[in-house]
C-alpha cells in the first residue's frame, strides 16, 4: 500500500512538471520561420515592380491614426509611381490590436525587408514617418544595416529619407504650416502648446531631441505665445514648458493644445486630453493647464497629426526625393 | 463615529445583560483555535485575539468560493476581484499584507500581489482563524495585516469516501472529492476539486475615459469563465507513539477565459500552476513538549495561452529586442516563482506557568519571469528566529510576549517584539496587544516590468531596486464577553505602516529606455515607498442563541486609512486614503434549524452591508446591500451512505451594478443567483467528544 501511493505521488509531479510552454527556442524559430513565410507570399503577390518602398511608422491603435496613415500612403504612391509600397509599425501592440480587430494586417520591418529580399527587388526605398532623427529613426538604421550584410541581400540597393525635421529648413517649414493652421488663435493672444514625443536622455540618439527646442524657437519667431514640450524628453515636459510660458509673461488666458507627432493616437488623446469627459484625467495637459489657471476645455484639444496636413506629408516625400537624387545609404555593389 | 460606536456598545450591553438571564439557553461546544500562539486554546482563553468562522457557520452560509464565505461572514474583508486575483483586503491593507496559511503552511505565488485563492477547497474546510496585524511572532514578512489560517477537514475514518456536487447560475459547477484510507499506521488521503464558472456580463459599457469612441458594445465580462482542477495526497505515518511523519503533494491549474473582441481583442488567456511539496513531522518529547519540521517547496507559475496569432517582444540584459511570432494554441511562461522553506518548531513547558516556543525559518525563493526581468533569475534568502514565552500569570491574567528576528540577504537584520495581555473576570474579557511587523520588498516589487493594457492605453509597471523594507506598529485593546448563549467582542486597532510600497505613477523617465522605445507608454507605475501610512478601526463581532433552535450573529468593522505620498509634479506631500477603503462593513447571520427522526433542516439567512469604496483613480465603488437565504437538508441515511442537500437563493434583492467596465465596482455580484449542492458521503463518523478540555499545559 505505501509503495503504490508513493508511486503514485512521484508520477503525480512528474506530469505535472513535465507541462511545458511553447517558449523553448526551436519552436519560437520555427514560428518566426512561419510567419516571414506569410509574409514573403505576401509580398511575391504584390511585387509589379523591381523598387520597393518602406513607410515606417511607430504605429497606433485608434481608428483616426488608421485613416491619416492612409492618406499618407496615399501621397507616397502618387509621389513613386513606379515602387510597390509596404507598411510597417514598430509597435507589437499596435500589430496585435489590429490584426485581431481584423483591420490591417502591419509587419515589422525586418519582416518587410526579409521579404523584400527574397521577392528579389533590386530597389529598396525606406522612408522613416517618425518626426525627429532620434532613438527610433536609429533602429530603423539598424534594420536597414542588419538587412544589407545578411549575404542574401547585399546587392540591394538601399535608399533611406530622413524624417520630418531633420533640418532647420524643415523646422521652419512646417512652422511656418503650423502657424497657418493657429495664426488666428495666437494673434488673438490665445496659447498654442504642442505636444511633441521626445527621447529620454540616455537614448537621445543624433540629438533628435534638439528639433523641439528648434521648432519651439521657429514658432515663436512667428509668434511669441507657441510653445512645445514632450512626454519623454528631460526638461522638456509640460511642467517646463509652463515654466517657460510663465517667463514669457503667459500667466492666464486661453490654451489650446495639438499634438506634434505623425498622429494623434494614444499620447495625444490620453495624455494631452486626458479623455472625452468635461473633466480631464489627472495628469494630462488638459488636466495641468486647467489647474494652474488657464481656461483648456476639451473642445480646445485639437485631435489632428502632422500626418494629416498635406503640406507636411509633402516633406516626408520630399526626404525621400532627396536622398534618392543622393548616394544610396548602400549600393548594392559590396 | 463616537455615536455609531456608543450605540453598538450600548446594543452590546443590554443584549449582554439579557442574554445573561436567560438561563434555560442550551451550552454551546467551545472553540478551539491555535493560529494567534502556534498552541491550542480555547478561543475565549486565546491571549492572541482571534476571529474565527466555524465549520458551522461555512456550512450554513454554503459559500461558493473562500472569498465568498470571508466576505459573507467577516466584515473586516473586501474583495474587488479580476482576472489577477481577488483583489483581497483586511482592514484596509492588500493581500501582500495578509498571510494566508492552510494547516500551517504559507500559500506561495502571486500575481500582482496577490494570491490565487481559488487554490482552496471550499467544501474541505473545517474553519478559518483570523488574526489581525502582525501580532504573533510566529509569523513573518507577510502578515502586517494579520493571518488568515484555513484549517482543513481532518477524517478519522478508516475508509472514506466522499462527494461533494455543486451547481449554480452562471454555469457554476463545483466537484469535490475525498478518499481516505487507513491501515495502523498509515494513513492516505486523496482530494480531487474542480471549479468552473461561465463568468457573467453586468455591462456592454466601457470607460468613455479610456477609449476613442463611447463604447457600448463590450464584450468584456465582469468575471470571466473559467476552471480550476487541483488534486492532493496526503500521506501520514505513525512511526511510534511519539513520533509522527507526513509526505504531501498538490497539483493546481487555472485557466481564465478572455474573450476575444470589442474593444481589447484581447489574443491570450491566463493560466496558472502551482506544484507544491512538503515533509515534516512532529516529536512528541513529553506529555506536554514536541519538537515540529516542516519542509516545504512550491512551484507557482503564470503563462498566457495565446488564442489567437499575438507578436511578443523579447530583450536582453542589454536592452536589445527580439520579436516572436504565437499561434493559438502555443503558451508563454510570465513567472515561474519557487519557494524552499524550513522550518523547525519547539515548544516547552517551562516552570512557573510558562510555555516556550521557538523556532527557525530558513526560506530560499527565485523568480524566473523572461518577459518581465531584466536577468535571468533573481533571488533571495531569509531566515528568521523567533521565541514566543506564555505566560500565565494567574487564572485571570495571561501575557504572551515574542521577538522575531529577521535576516535578509540584502536587507540585513530587523527585530520585531511582540506583546499580548488577556485579562479575564469571568465572562468578560479585556485584551490590549502591541506588535512589529517588518517586511522585505518581494522579488517582483524589486525587479519586475511588465506592460499592462488599460484600455486603449498602454502602462508599463517597474519595480525599484531602491525601496526600503516596509514595517509596521500595530496597536490594539479590546474587550468581550464569552457567555453561554451570547458573545461579543469590540476591538479598536492602529496600524501605523513605515515606507509602505505601493504602485505609483511616476515620471516616465524613470522607465528602463528600452521600453520607452518599443512601447511609448502612456504611464508609468513603480514600487514606491510612500512616506508612512495608517489604518484605524473596530470590529465588532457578536452571536446570540436567542432559542435552543435560533441563533444570530454578525460584525461590524469601522475602518479608517490614511497615506501621505510625495507628489513629484506639485512638488509637495499628498494625503491619499488607501485604495478600496470601505468605512463601514457589516455582516448579519441567522440560523434556525430543526430536527425530525431523520431529517434535519437548516435555514440561514445571510447579509451583507456595506458603505462606499474610496480609489485615488477610476471611481469609488458603490455601496451595496446583498442577502443570501441557504437551506440545508440532512437527509435519511441510503443505506451506509450519508447524504445532505443545500440549497439557496444568493442575492436575494438581485442587485447588481452597471458600472463600465474599467471603472471600480462596489461588488461585482451578477444579480440574483441559484446553486444546489449534494453530498455523499460512505463510512460512519466516529463520535466525537462533546467537549474538549484543554489547560495550559496540554497540547495537541
Amino acid at each position: 500500500m505505501t509503495k503504490w501511493a508513493w508511486v503514485a505521488l512521484v508520477a503525480m509531479v512528474s506530469i505535472a512538471f513535465s507541462a511545458c510552454s511553447s517558449d523553448d527556442p526551436k519552436k519560437k524559430e520555427e514560428n518566426k520561420f512561419k510567419e516571414q513565410t506569410v509574409v514573403n507570399e505576401i509580398v511575391a503577390k504584390q511585387k509589379k515592380h523591381d523598387k520597393a518602398l518602406l513607410l515606417i511608422a511607430f504605429g497606433s491603435t485608434w481608428e483616426e491614426p488608421q485613416k491619416t496613415f492612409g492618406k499618407m500612403q496615399e501621397a507616397f504612391k502618387k509621389a513613386f509611381p513606379d515602387m510597390d509600397l509596404y507598411f510597417s509599425f514598430t509597435s507589437t501592440i499596435c500589430i496585435n490590436k489590429l490584426r485581431a480587430e481584423g483591420k490591417q494586417v502591419y509587419y515589422r520591418p525586418q519582416q518587410w525587408l526579409t521579404a523584400i529580399g527574397e521577392a528579389g527587388y533590386k530597389e529598396v526605398n525606406v522612408q522613416s514617418l517618425h518626426i525627429v532623427p532620434g532613438e527610433e529613426y536609429l533602429e530603423i538604421q539598424t534594420e536597414i544595416k542588419n538587412f544589407h550584410f545578411t549575404p542574401e541581400y547585399g546587392k540591394i540597393v538601399v535608399y533611406a529619407g530622413a524624417p520630418l525635421l531633420a533640418e532647420k529648413e524643415d523646422v521652419e517649414e512646417v512652422a511656418k504650416i503650423l502657424h497657418a493652421e493657429y495664426k488666428d488663435k495666437v494673434e488673438a493672444g490665445n496659447i498654442v502648446a504642442f505636444m511633441g514625443h521626445g527621447n529620454p536622455e540616455t537614448h537621445n540618439y543624433g540629438n533628435g531631441n534638439s528639433r523641439y527646442l528648434w521648432i519651439e524657437e521657429a514658432l515663436q519667431k512667428l509668434n511669441a505665445h507657441y510653445y512645445v514640450s514632450t512626454v519623454d524628453m528631460e526638461n522638456n515636459f509640460v511642467a517646463d514648458m509652463w515654466k517657460r510660458m510663465e517667463a514669457k509673461g503667459d500667466k492666464t488666458g486661453t490654451v489650446y493644445c495639438a499634438p506634434l507627432m505623425s498622429v494623434a493616437g494614444d499620447h495625444a488623446n490620453n495624455d494631452m486630453t486626458g479623455g472625452r469627459n468635461a473633466k480631464a484625467e489627472e495628469d494630462s495637459w488638459r488636466d495641468f493647464f486647467t489647474q494652474k489657471g488657464y481656461n483648456c476645455p476639451l473642445g480646445n484639444c485639437n485631435l489632428i497629426g502632422l500626418g494629416d496636413y498635406p503640406q507636411i506629408v509633402d516633406i516626408w516625400v520630399r526626404h525621400l526625393q532627396e536622398a534618392r537624387k543622393a548616394e544610396p545609404m548602400y549600393d548594392g555593389k559590396e | 463615529m463616537r455615536k455609531i460606536v456608543l450605540l453598538l456598545l450600548g446594543t452590546c450591553a443590554i443584549i449582554t445583560s439579557y442574554a445573561q438571564d436567560n438561563k434555560t439557553l442550551q451550552d454551546s461546544i467551545p472553540e478551539v483555535v491555535v493560529t494567534g500562539t502556534g498552541t491550542q486554546h480555547y478561543l475565549k482563553d486565546a491571549p492572541v485575539r482571534t476571529e474565527v468562522i466555524n465549520r458551522k457557520m461555512i456550512e450554513a452560509y454554503a459559500g461558493s468560493s473562500l472569498e465568498d464565505i470571508l466576505a459573507g461572514l467577516a466584515a473586516s474583508f473586501d474583495f474587488n476581484p479580476n482576472d489577477m486575483g481577488s483583489g483581497m483586503q483586511m482592514g484596509g491593507l492588500g493581500n501582500g499584507y495578509i498571510l494566508i496559511l492552510v494547516d500551517g503552511k504559507k500559500l506561495n505565488g502571486d500575481v500582482g500581489g496577490q494570491v490565487n485563492l481559488s487554490r482552496i477547497n471550499p467544501a474541505n474546510i473545517e474553519r478559518i482563524e483570523l488574526v489581525k496585524g502582525a501580532a504573533s511572532s510566529l509569523y513573518g514578512s507577510d502578515a502586517i495585516a494579520g493571518v488568515i489560517h484555513i484549517i482543513t477537514k481532518k477524517h478519522k475514518e478508516k475508509l472514506l469516501i466522499e462527494n461533494t456536487t455543486r451547481v449554480g447560475s452562471y454555469g457554476e459547477v463545483r466537484q469535490s472529492n475525498t478518499f481516505q484510507v487507513s491501515t495502523r499506521k498509515l494513513t492516505s488521503t486523496t482530494n480531487f476539486h474542480f471549479r468552473h464558472s461561465d463568468g457573467w456580463q453586468n455591462t456592454t459599457h466601457e470607460n468613455p475615459n479610456r477609449y476613442e469612441k463611447p463604447i457600448t458594445n463590450s464584450i468584456n465580462k465582469t468575471a470571466n469563465r473559467y476552471n480550476t482542477w487541483s488534486i492532493n495526497e496526503e500521506l501520514r505515518y505513525a512511526v511510534s507513539p511519539r513520533l509522527n511523519l507526513y509526505a504531501e503533494g498538490t497539483w493546481y491549474q487555472k485557466r481564465i477565459y478572455r474573450p476575444m473582441g470589442i474593444p481589447d481583442f484581447r489574443t491570450y488567456d491566463l493560466s496558472y500552476r502551482d506544484i507544491n511539496a512538503a515533509i515534516g513531522g512532529e516529536l512528541k518529547l513529553n506529555k506536554t513538549d514536541r519538537i515540529t519540521t516542516d519542509l516545504i517547496y512550491d512551484n507557482h507559475t503564470y503563462y498566457y495561452d495565446f488564442t489567437f496569432q499575438t507578436d511578443v517582444d523579447e530583450f536582453n540584459e542589454e536592452g536589445k529586442r527580439t520579436t516572436y511570432t504565437y499561434y493559438a494554441g502555443d503558451r508563454n511562461l510570465q513567472s515561474d516563482q519557487n519557494k524552499l522553506l524550513l522550518h523547525t518548531k519547539g515548544v516547552f513547558q517551562l516552570p512557573a506557568f510558562h510555555r516556550l516556543s521557538a523556532g527557525i525559518e530558513l526560506q530560499h525563493d527565485w523568480l524566473k519571469a523572461p518577459y518581465r526581468l531584466s536577468k535571468e533569475k533573481v533571488s533571495d534568502y531569509t531566515s528568521a528566529l523567533y521565541a514566543q514565552d506564555e505566560w500565565l500569570i494567574n487564572d485571570a491574567l495571561n501575557i504572551t510576549g515574542g521577538i522575531r528576528f529577521t535576516a535578509h540577504k540584502d536587507f540585513g537584520v530587523r527585530i520585531t517584539p511582540k506583546l499580548s495581555m488577556l485579562y479575564k473576570m469571568g465572562d468578560f474579557g479585556l485584551r490590549a496587544g502591541y506588535s512589529e511587523g517588518f517586511k522585505t520588498p518581494t522579488l517582483k516589487e524589486l525587479h519586475y516590468r511588465y506592460i499592462s493594457p488599460m484600455g486603449s492605453m498602454v502602462s508599463l509597471n517597474i519595480g525599484d531596486l531602491h525601496l526600503k523594507p516596509q514595517s509596521s506598529r500595530y496597536f490594539s485593546l479590546g474587550g468581550e464577553y464569552n457567555g453561554k448563549q451570547f458573545s461579543c467582542s469590540i476591538t479598536t486597532y492602529l496600524n501605523l505602516l513605515d515606507h509602505m510600497i505601493t504602485l505609483v505613477t511616476v515620471p516616465i523617465l524613470e522607465a528602463p529606455k528600452e521600453y520607452l522605445i518599443a512601447y511609448q507608454p502612456g504611464r508609468v507605475r513603480q514600487y514606491k515607498n510612500m512616506n508612512d501610512a495608517r489604518t484605524m478601526g473596530i470590529d465588532i463581532e457578536w452571536k446570540w442563541r436567542v432559542l435552543p433552535h435560533f441563533s444570530i450573529g454578525g460584525s461590524y468593522s469601522y475602518l479608517d486609512t490614511r497615506a501621505n505620498v510625495y507628489d513629484e509634479k506639485k512638488e509637495m506631500m499628498r494625503r491619499i486614503t488607501i485604495d478600496g477603503m470601505a468605512r463601514h462593513r457589516a455582516t448579519f447571520n441567522g440560523l434556525w434549524f430543526k430536527e425530525w427522526k431523520n431529517y434535519k433542516l437548516d435555514i440561514s439567512l445571510n447579509g451583507r452591508i456595506q458603505s462606499k469604496r474610496y480609489y485615488q483613480d477610476d471611481g469609488n465603488g458603490k455601496p451595496y446591500m446583498l442577502w443570501r437565504i441557504n437551506t440545508k437538508h440532512r437527509m435519511p441515511p441510503l443505506g451506509q451512505w450519508l447524504w445532505e442537500i443545500n440549497a439557496g437563493v444568493d442575492n436575494l434583492l438581485d442587485y447588481y451594478e452597471t458600472t463600465p467596465h474599467g471603472l471600480h465596482y462596489g461588488t461585482t455580484t451578477p444579480g440574483r443567483t441559484v446553486y444546489a449542492s449534494v453530498l455523499f458521503r460512505l463510512g460512519k463518523s466516529k463520535q466525537k467528544s462533546k467537549k474538549q478540555t484543554i489547560t495550559h499545559q496540554t497540547e495537541e
